[in-house]
């Protein structure tokens, strides 16, 4: 081992002891870093050979126009997204209104969401035959969309708003942590020496939540990145839809393989650039007692109670009561499908599983990085799997499938992992295990590495600290994460629909078949059944943080 | 055992059988088949169970929207599939090329399929037909006859809407053009498209319906079998009422169709109960399901078409090989990007 500078924990420990405990973070972060990393990495690699070389740089003008509109859409989702999350988090921690105790927990409900139902229902709520155009042509006397014109849903600002509805609370989540935990002296500081209103917003509030305004962000960023459905449904010529095209009409899969490559690193460049400053921002501090709200009234508590009422009656209460009616429209004519219920245990086990295995690894990934500091871009390399799409990741995972069939086989054990809830649980854990591992990172870096230092100077060996100090000190990131991720693997699709075992059915892959028909209505059941599920855990969330 | 607790008990085999990995060589007791489609459950589902309910021969089945060949090559011998059951013809052909069939002899389905809707060694066979048709709105337009290559005519412009087309029904559409009329005449009936589309393609047909209904454009281009599938559901016929349906025509005065279909994996393990399944499904009671239930057109000669579907007038079905369309598909998705297709009326 090169020379370094030494710290308390190396006096304690001695030299002689240190080769034994540096092999177990080391042996940990690889092992896990290769399993959900190195592994679809290297499938992702091996989908890129082949097919027409030529391909590589040349684009042409749809897909130039498709990076186009994948900008705007960032650009608009981000923009909108980012103001509603940040905006809302700021007036539940910092001031007191009416219904702010409700709402505080309320607006984490969209993210219960999955983009597609969202666009599904934005588009039957919205459309000619919908109640609102309906209601409006009552009232106008119209009769049909020749004699007035209306706000077009499916369109690419139809898009922005479905998608920053149902994503902004990935924003309100992180910067709600930093406003009411981490960073609440620094406003109450700032508000004894007389800074409020909107100054204390912008000077204050803004530069402290910046960190986790970019975390929250760049979820926001992947989760549009890849979606199909929603933005497909209503128009919107994305990059994933270029792919998509390349791989399914022109048979070129190494090409749409190089071409969600490319987006993949435009991507991680533009995430890597805004990556915040972490360190300044997370000395940590103690809070001193309750937080003291300041007390609204008048124009300014009907401001705050507009702002934050809005985003969770258009993005979560309109959509739902508009499902509810639809389920009962439908319920009538049909008799109750005792499928229903197996497709909801199905969505919980299997969301239980992909969040439980999520944290498992998270935590291990964690606390070796705490102790092998030196291992720290292990963290940043297990969230590989979020960036690819949904989709091309299960394409890349095939040949890693193929050959940990073939090695069972050549072992002589009768298993097989293709098309295996295992298969399945596995592809998703590559997808989710950078969330997992970076809430509980977040949490722990917290903790001062003194407490580790004065922790080995009395003798404490690192499986105990872990498992005493470490453990327990991230267990809200822990916590969080693994939410995400439950809330995430109930509404995934891709993933979920290619690689189920034979007539495994969840809520999600229901519902997504009858939209695919084009009668989503029909699948309303499966559609609350989705929100009550994710919407409990997004409720839970709230509560514990 | 109670219907509940059976559900339970599967539910319970099926996460333990996942939680660890599951047996390769289960050998099978009772007779079933595997099937991996991407037909929607719910039109596929009820003539699964029927022929379970016949045959005592159980039918699993997984559906997703694309990959699935690319799933039965990465399984290998080991797939459970025993047969993919897909829409579109280039699905079928690339079934066929990736290597992951075996082809199938049958009198019953030679008999019952004619030479047009099937690949002459029996690699894939269809078993329904649909006819990509203009939808008109009753009211605006009067013609009572029209071509493709009228829509593309400057007096629908700003009237036309239909969904993206790089979705594979206009795809296949617009690779028949290229069969029919060659790239750079199809090029320019393409381009005259989109001239005439009054909004960016978006939605389903179902949205090209309401769009016609509620006056947004005139005319429009769908699948046959959504119109009866709107007509008969309560909340939408007020939409399809709207609406009449015009068969339009090449050249030689037919109509472009594509088919679902079959093909039978390698792998397959239950071949024979596959056949069985093929057979069935384009026997006269699984056709006439494929008409009443999905408004398709049957592929058995003589099967009664669905009687509102036959209110559209009779299918003169183009007769130029599907296997020359599939051929196409790639050429005619680089001429959708080429005239910009997507990016709707204006440049």
């Amino acid at each position: 081992m090169t020379p370094r500078t030494t710290t308390p924990a190396d006096q304690a420990g001695g030299a002689s002891r240190r080769p034994r405990l540096r092999l177990f973070p080391w042996i940990t972060a690889l092992a896990i870093v290769g399993l959900v990393s190195l592994l679809p990495a290297l499938g992702f690699l091996g989908l890129m050979q082949g097919g027409s070389g030529a391909d590589w740089l040349r684009f042409t003008d749809t897909q130039l126009a498709a990076m186009r509109e994948t900008g705007l859409l960032l650009a608009g989702v981000i923009l909108l997204a980012g103001s509603m999350g940040l905006v809302s988090a700021w007036l539940v921690s910092v001031y007191e209104f009416p219904l702010r105790r409700w709402l505080e927990t309320a607006l984490v409900l969209p993210l219960a969401f999955p983009t597609y139902l969202a666009a599904f229902v934005a588009v039957d709520l919205l459309d000619f035959y919908g109640p609102v155009q309906s209601l409006w042509r009552w009232m106008i006397g119209a009769k049909t969309l020749r004699d007035y014109s209306f706000f077009e849903t499916r369109s690419l600002a139809g898009a922005v708003v479905v998608m920053a509805l149902v994503l902004f609370p990935y924003v309100y989540i992180s910067c709600r942590l930093v406003f009411s935990h981490g960073g609440r002296n620094v406003i109450d500081a700032a508000r004894l020496l007389g800074a409020k209103g909107w100054r204390l917003f912008l000077v204050i509030g803004v530069p402290l939540a910046w960190p986790a305004l970019a975390a929250g962000l760049a979820l926001v960023v992947l989760e549009v990145i890849n979606d199909i459905g929603a933005t497909q449904h209503m128009g919107v010529s994305s990059f994933s839809v270029a792919i998509s095209d390349l791989w399914l009409n022109r048979g070129d899969l190494p090409g749409a393989a190089r071409l969600s490559g490319m987006l993949i690193l435009i991507v991680a460049a533009a995430l890597f650039l805004a990556r915040p400053k972490m360190r300044a921002h997370h000395a940590p501090t103690r809070n001193i007692g309750q937080p003291r709200r300041i007390r609204l009234g008048g124009i300014g508590a009907g401001f705050a109670l507009v702002a934050t009422a809005m985003p969770v009656l258009v993005g979560f209460v309109v959509p739902t009561a508009f499902l509810i009616s639809r389920a009962g429209q439908y319920a009538a004519a049909q008799k109750f499908d005792p499928d229903f219920l197996a497709a909801a245990r199905s969505s919980l086990v299997f969301a239980l599983t992909v969040a439980g295995v999520v944290m498992l690894l998270g935590a291990l990934l964690t606390i070796a990085i705490r102790i092998a500091p030196r291992l720290s871009p292990a963290a940043r390399i297990a969230a590989i799997g979020y960036a690819i799409p949904g989709t091309v990741l299960v394409l890349a995972l095939f040949p890693v499938f193929r050959m940990a069939d073939a090695l069972l086989a050549h072992l002589g054990l009768p298993l097989i992992l293709s098309g295996t809830f295992a298969a399945m649980s596995f592809a998703l854990v590559v997808r989710f295990v950078g969330i997992g591992a970076g809430q509980a990172g977040l949490a722990l870096r917290r903790l001062p590495m003194t407490i580790d230092w004065v922790a080995r100077v009395h003798g404490m060996k690192d499986w105990r600290l872990a498992l005493h100090v470490h453990l327990p000190a991230m267990m809200p990131g822990l916590m969080l994460g693994g939410t995400l991720v439950f809330i995430d693997t109930v509404k995934e699709l891709p993933a979920t629909l290619l690689l189920r075992p034979l007539n495994f059915e969840t809520l999600a892959t229901r519902a997504y078949a009858q939209a695919s028909a084009g009668t989503f209505e029909h699948a309303a059941l499966e559609s609350l059944g989705i929100l009550a599920l994710s919407g409990a855990a997004a409720l839970m969330l709230t509560r514990r943080t | 055992m109670s219907k509940n607790s059976g559900h339970l008990s599967s539910f319970i085999r099926r996460a333990l059988a996942g939680a660890a990995l599951s047996i390769a060589a289960s050998g099978s007791m009772a007779a079933e088949v595997n099937v991996y489609t991407y037909r929607e459950p719910g039109l596929i589902k009820p003539l699964f169970d029927k022929f379970t309910a016949e045959t005592g021969v159980k039918v699993n089945v997984i559906f997703a929207k694309a990959g699935l060949e690319e799933r039965i090559q990465s399984e290998g011998a080991n797939s459970p599939a025993d047969m993919l059951i897909t829409t579109d013809i280039a699905n079928l052909r690339k079934a066929v090329d990736l290597g992951i069939t075996q082809n199938v002899k049958s009198v019953t389905l030679e008999k019952a399929v004619p030479p047009a809707l099937r690949a002459a060694d029996g690699a894939w066979y269809a078993l329904s037909v649909r006819a990509r048709v203009i939808y008109a709105a009753k009211d605006r337009v009067k013609d009572a006859a029209l071509s493709y290559a009228d829509l593309a005519s400057p007096r629908f412009k700003g009237k036309f809407c239909v969904r993206d087309g790089r979705h594979n029904y206009n795809n296949a559409l617009f690779a028949a053009a290229i069969v029919h009329w060659g790239e750079a005449k199809a090029e320019e009936w393409l381009k005259g498209l989109r001239a005439n589309l009054a909004k960016k393609p978006s939605g389903g047909d179902r949205d090209v319906a309401k769009d016609i209904a509620s006056g947004a454009c005139d005319i429009g281009l769908g699948n046959t079998y959504y119109v009866g599938l709107m007509n008969a559901d309560a909340q939408q016929k007020a939409i399809s009422d709207q609406i009449r349906v015009i068969m339009p025509t090449f050249e030689n005065g037919k109509t472009h169709v594509n088919v679902s279909g079959f093909v039978v994996a390698k792998h397959a393990k239950n071949k024979a109960d596959a056949v069985k399944l093929a057979e069935w499904l384009v026997g006269a009671q699984a056709q006439g399901m494929y008409g009443e239930q999905n408004f398709e057109y049957p592929v058995l000669a003589g099967a009664p078409v669905e009687p509102f579907i036959k209110s559209f007038g009779d299918l003169k079905a183009d007769d130029i090989p599907l296997e020359s369309v599939a051929g196409k598909a790639k050429t005619a998705s680089e001429m959708t990007d080429k005239v910009g297709f997507n990016l709707g009326p204006q440049s």
